[in-house]
């Protein structure tokens, strides 16, 4: 094997590769080419990036985080720490797990300037200016550097890099409603989701690697016959659904299961929400590191890694090694690495009191110490030391899995009835018995499953393993790395617990374990372990951090999906968008800011005539025998006598008295009204009215039904607004006697039956609001605008309708007024009806009414007319006191001058009263305090004509 | 995800569901002092169990109905429709 | 305030300062003080590290998100409150399908990037979304509670003000407008329009 820091030679060969193994993975048919760090390397159809790698003999893939010393495998499965690259454009590429394609470029991480020769290595060096808890304290003082330092971090980041610009990729989502969700496809997982198929269930089966098997596809041919049958017993029943390379990331509420699947010919990732009605976790066992000196060190390996290594991908992991084992897996580590040729220089077994205290070399391993002090060369280091149970999802579920110094890992307590546990997870036996035990799992799944509508059927109680006792290995008499990711050695558990952190939470935010990709799956226990080790407690007794979710890394793209979220336009868009209107995003609607000059559409609504789209309009058809009685109680003012034909403005507050939307409601009929409400109201006031109608007064008759997207509702406004509808009413007398101010008619208008206007003003002119069948809206406005061609007619938009209402003093709920502004301090005091015996808000406005601390709404003109304050400006005095705030600011076309809204304290509210506003780049403006809100027509005479 | 056994619905997603704030005792509008006015508007029993509320299903049949909830577990005791005018004395 | 029972035995002391966050209700109610606070669960996630490439934070008030990126190359990503109080902090699914959905409006090219985990923390929020400080109703018994989602700043501050008065007896002028009278009073404090994530 060459030794790390040797350039390969070009081309690569893939001089470890194994003759032709049982359980092999890769196609030896299919040779493909990719490209590592700018060298070209080969590899077989199936290899992942490091097996491919090893395979030719490398054997660093990445430099750590804090040190930047280099590492090599570890697991040889997704979760190696040290084996993440950046694949073409995309960073943190598990790369013992994904596998090569044709051409893919991979680069190293972590390594600068090269993975041979890095930089960062002088961190090394200085590792003891970098103990854990560094970033708390080091470099804390002095307090001024801290900057410097922030930028020499942020140079040694871990990580690839995030494109500057690429598009997403494709990513997606999709449900799924299995009732039985099983995690996990080995054998314990596949014969769990065999039973439960077998008693009726449909079964979603879920393997984090490849194809389902585990730990008997590098078994033996006993192991590898039973997988086939497994695989069998899967394969021939219908209802099981197998996702391979995905994940079960998280257990959320009420089993919501999210599984993250990977690699899809269509997509990158996708994020399937499954409603399960049981959850069978059975994920089964992890291999525990071991600590010790240079435990770090590439060609440092768990005993599951080499058996991959040699079983999967036929690639013979070193020259010369030495096993420590405790368990039988190492045990057949041992035989696999003979057969494979490797040099058994030492087996140190653990279980006779043997130990490992060192591992020394520069790049790669080269010797290894012994207890005792016998020293062995050896290139590869294999280590078999015991288990953790991965027991995050049933964490998830509130469980608290409980330690048994036994066997030295947790195990699963009082589950819930819709979660079980089965394989490794749950104890341990032979392969038998866990099968065994997995079906009867499976089955009980499924028929708890049936039950779970039926809340009396109890669930079974299930069969137990056996539980094997292990030896309780965690740290060698040296300390090493206990969190590869983010480079935390034992040496730092123990300081963190010196430094008086001796809860387990507390040590692991301090030191950091944990918190790195590997997300503790490797590295939980050992921390534990240490912890518990000098705080003098046991295991038990420190308990673990949280297991949160994801279980496995997710990307931002799958959890996003695409996006769903609507839009809504009026029916006139088609219009709106060939004219080239600037789209304003409001709330859902996308509608028209303006057609390209907004103060030239000001003008031409004062001077001709202007039509705007004002669906977005929130509108209501109320019937029944009791709308007035509940507008009486929703609105502030009075409805008992709104007769029919006329329109009335309401503002509606909350039970704080502080207002919530405002609008107007016309009486159509006897029994039929239509509320309108702001734009972005109609669903908070749906709801409100709701709630009156379901839990205040359910004896009140009204059915309520929304018609703002089923109404096109345009606003015909300016002097000359009467002339042109009267080209288009038939019936309808527009004479201002029979059709005055705040009257609403229904009838035929451009030939349009169906429709219903109504008089009102916010822009201050005389206006016709028309609410026709959302269908015909743009006949509608296009025969307006035909119609009116002589007049003048033409389109305006947001911007515009904004202004005028501002030369007209009208607030806008939500921008003009906060979440504490009651009606009074908006100055709609008048409107209050303090004498009706009850509505929404009363008991606040009755002391509302008393009072006199509130801010209150002012018109106000700037002193410099030609200066337009930002809205939010504050309005203060003197040096540090805010008096008020400008809530609404524009350039008035109409009068030649900026113009404001805005809130100031009682005392400064008089008309005439000068107050400065602080600008955004500190100069103070004076503006005066006007008598009237309204700057222009403040009497009202041009829109009651 | 949270299911919400809605009364009318049947159990569905809670992101289908508003929460409507706790089940409370309205004081009448005309005879409360502002402290007691007050204490209705803005204090809560905030309960580390079992809580009362209102939850409104705006994406589905938009019923309001009562709701039993551990707001430790989220786990949901019991769902029910408001009283009906007759439960509640005259209108 | 005679003292505080605890779990390592009893303090005898005159003064106590509740400054719990999450059960800051809970403990008041203790002393049998009643406060206007509702426990909220707040989430967060963070991603895997990468290279740096963000030095600000970014804040949408609009998407109800912010993005920003820790020494360490991680991205930590927020949003406002969950929907319904409680006490629970396990975290939904909801939570981290929103935010990276927020997140990739605003930056596309972080589609590929992995979250590694979400938390959940609780946060007492009151009804004008700013905090409560001073005097109760209790002698001797004070607060310093329902900072919401926010206080990593106005917190030191805070603490300085409180130990003014537990020092002289006497509020310090600076938080008198955050006292818990304010809600009996109709007195509430306007911070209501500032968004959450804004903080």
């Amino acid at each position: 094997m060459t030794s790390a820091g040797t350039p390969p030679t070009i081309p690569a060969r893939m001089t470890q590769r194994l003759a032709p193994q049982a359980g092999e993975l890769i196609d030896r048919g299919r040779q493909l080419t990719f490209s590592w760090d700018g060298d070209r390397y080969p590899a077989y159809q199936g290899d992942t990036i490091i097996s491919a790698l090893a395979a030719c003999g490398q054997r660093v893939f990445s430099r750590s985080f804090k040190y930047h010393r280099p590492r090599g495998l570890l697991t040889a499965n997704f979760s190696d720490p040290g084996c993440l690259v950046q694949v073409d454009g995309e960073p943190n590429v598990r790369a013992a797990h994904r596998r090569v394609e044709p051409g893919m470029q991979v680069r190293s991480q972590n390594a600068w300037p090269s993975l041979r020769h890095d930089l960062g290595a002088v961190n090394q060096a200085i590792s003891r200016l970098l103990p854990a808890g560094f970033y708390y304290k080091t470099f804390m003082a002095p307090r001024v550097l801290w900057p410097v330092y922030q930028r020499v971090f942020r140079r040694f980041a871990p990580g690839g890099k995030v494109p500057r610009s690429a598009a997403g990729g494709y990513y997606d989502k999709r449900y799924a409603h299995p009732d039985v969700l099983v995690a996990g496809g080995g054998p314990a997982g596949m014969a769990a989701a065999a039973a439960a198929a077998a008693a009726g269930a449909r079964v979603l089966l879920v393997e984090e690697e490849y194809e389902l098997g585990g730990h008997l596809r590098w078994g033996d041919a006993a192991q590898l016959a039973r997988l086939a049958e497994l695989r069998a017993a899967v394969a021939g029943a219908p209802s099981i659904e197998v996702l391979t390379n995905s994940a079960v990331i998280g257990r959320y509420d009420d089993n919501w299961v999210a599984v993250a699947q990977r690699d899809l010919p269509h997509a990158r990732e996708r994020l399937i929400k499954a409603r399960a009605d049981v959850l069978v976790v059975a994920p089964g066992l992890i291999e525990r590191p071991y600590v010790f000196a240079g435990n770090d060190k590439p060609g440092v390996m768990l005993s599951t890694a080499v058996r991959r290594l040699i079983n999967l991908y036929a690639v013979r992991p070193g020259e010369r090694v030495v096993v420590l084992t405790a368990n039988a897996e190492g045990d057949r580590a041992i035989a696999d690495l003979e057969r494979a040729d490797v040099q058994l220089a030492a087996v140190v077994d653990a279980r006779r009191g043997e130990d490992v205290v060192a591992a020394r070399g520069g790049g790669g391993l080269r010797e290894v110490e012994l207890a005792g002090g016998r020293v062995v060369e050896a290139d590869l280091l294999v280590t078999a030391v015991g288990w953790t149970a991965p027991t995050a999802l049933l964490n998830m579920a509130g469980v608290r899995p409980a330690y048994d110094p036994r066997a030295g890992r947790f195990f699963p307590r009082d589950l819930p009835d819709d979660l079980l546990a089965a394989g490794g997870i749950a104890g341990d036996g032979t392969l038998d018995q866990i099968i065994d035990h997995a079906r009867a799992v499976g089955g009980e799944a499924a028929r708890r499953a049936r039950a779970r509508d039926d809340r009396t059927t109890p669930p079974d109680p299930l069969p137990a393993l056996p539980i094997d006792t292990a030896p309780s290995l965690f740290r060698s008499s040296t300390h090493g790395i206990v969190d590869y990711s983010e480079d935390v050695s034992s040496k730092d558990v123990v300081g963190a617990v010196r430094e008086g952190f001796d809860s387990i939470e507390l040590a692991k935010r301090f030191t950091t374990a944990t918190m790195g990709p590997a997300q503790g799956k490797l590295e939980l226990v050992n921390t534990v372990a240490v912890h518990a080790e000098a705080t003098g407690r046991d295991i038990a007794g420190t308990g673990t951090t949280t297991w949160r979710p994801p279980y496995a890394p997710v990307s931002l793209g799958a959890l996003a999906g695409r996006s769903f979220q609507p839009v809504a336009y009026s029916s006139l868009q088609p219009w709106h968008a060939r004219q080239g209107a600037k789209p304003l995003v409001a709330g859902q609607w996308i509608r028209p800011d303006h057609y390209g000059d907004p103060a030239a559409e000001v003008r031409n609504v004062r001077e001709n005539v202007g039509i705007i789209d004002v669906t977005p309009l929130g509108k209501f058809e109320l019937r029944g025998p009791d709308v007035a009685r509940l507008l009486n109680y929703l609105y502030v003012n009075k409805w008992m006598k709104l007769a029919v034909g006329s329109v009335r403005y309401g503002v509606m507050c909350g039970q704080d008295g502080v207002i919530l939307d405002d609008g107007v409601t016309g009486r159509l009929a006897d029994d039929c009204y239509i509320m309108t409400t702001t734009s972005s109201g109609p669903e908070t006031v749906w709801r409100w009215i709701e709630n009156i109608l379901q839990t205040e007064h359910p004896q009140w008759r009204i059915h309520v039904t929304p018609r703002t997207s089923a109404l096109a509702s345009i606003n015909v406004a300016g002097p000359k607004a009467r002339t042109l509808m009267q080209r288009l009413v038939d019936g309808i007398d527009l004479d201002p006697a029979a059709f005055p101010y705040m009257r609403v008619r229904s009838g035929a208008v451009a030939g349009i039956p169906g429709c219903f206007m109504w008089r009102i003003g916010f822009t201050g002119e005389l206006s016709y609001e028309i609410h026709a069948p959302a269908a015909y809206g743009l006949q509608l406005w296009e025969t307006l605008l035909a119609t009116g061609a002589d007049l003048g007619v033409a389109p305006f938009g947001i911007e515009a309708q904004r202004i005028m209402r501002l030369e007209k003093g009208h607030f806008i709920v939500g921008q003009d007024t906060d979440g504490l502004t009651q009606a009074y301090a908006a100055g709609v005091g008048a409107l209050v009806k303090l004498d009706k015996e009850d509505f929404i808000g009363k008991p606040e406005l009755v002391w509302a009414a008393q009072r006199d601390d509130q801010q209150v709404l002012v018109g106000l003109q700037p002193a410099d007319e030609s200066i337009v304050p930002d809205e939010g400006c504050q309005i203060v005095e003197g040096e540090r006191a805010i008096v008020g705030r400008i809530t609404s600011s524009r350039l008035s076309p109409t009068l030649g001058r900026s113009i404001c809204l805005g809130f100031v304290e009682p005392r400064l509210a008089a008309a005439g009263t000068m107050v400065d506003v602080r600008l955004v780049d500190g100069r103070r403006l004076p503006v005066r305090v006007m008598e009237h809100h309204a700057h222009y027509d403040p009497e009202g005479l041009r829109l009651r004509v | 995800m949270l299911l919400i056994p809605c009364v009318h619905c049947g159990p569905r997603n809670a992101s289908e569901f508003a929460y409507a704030d706790a089940v409370l005792r309205t004081p009448d509008p005309n005879a409360a002092p502002p402290a007691v006015w007050r204490r209705y508007l803005y204090m809560r029993t905030n309960p580390a169990g079992l809580a009362s509320e209102w939850w409104y299903h705006q994406s589905g049949c938009r019923r309001y109905f009562m709701v039993e909830r551990d707001t430790r577990t989220n786990e949901i005791r019991a769902a029910a429709l408001p009283p009906r005018p007759a439960d509640r004395g005259a209108p | 305030m005679r003292g505080v029972a605890t779990s390592r035995g009893p303090i005898a002391t005159p003064v106590v300062i509740n400054c719990t966050a999450g059960w800051s209700s809970t403990v008041a109610a203790m002393a049998g003080v009643e406060l206007p606070i509702t426990t909220f669960p707040l989430q967060a996630a963070v991603t895997e590290p990468v290279k740096f490439f963000l030095d600000p934070v970014i804040v949408s008030g609009t998407l109800h998100v912010y993005v920003s990126q820790t020494a360490r190359g991680e991205l930590v990503l927020g949003a406002s409150v969950d929907p319904y109080p409680a006490y629970s902090t396990r975290g939904s699914l909801e939570f981290t399908e929103e935010v990276a959905a927020h997140v990739l409006e605003l930056f596309p090219s972080l589609a590929a990037l992995r979250v590694l985990r979400q938390w959940a923390g609780l946060c007492d929020m009151t009804p004008d979304f700013s905090p409560i400080l001073g005097k109760t109703p209790v002698e001797g018994f004070h607060v310093d509670v329902g900072w919401g989602t926010y206080g990593f700043k106005a917190g030191p501050v805070s603490g300085e003000a409180m130990a003014q008065l537990v020092a002289t007896g006497e509020t310090p002028a600076i938080i008198e407008t955050f006292d818990l009278a304010r809600f009996g009073d109709g007195r509430l404090v306007g911070e209501k329009g500032a968004a959450a994530v804004g903080h």
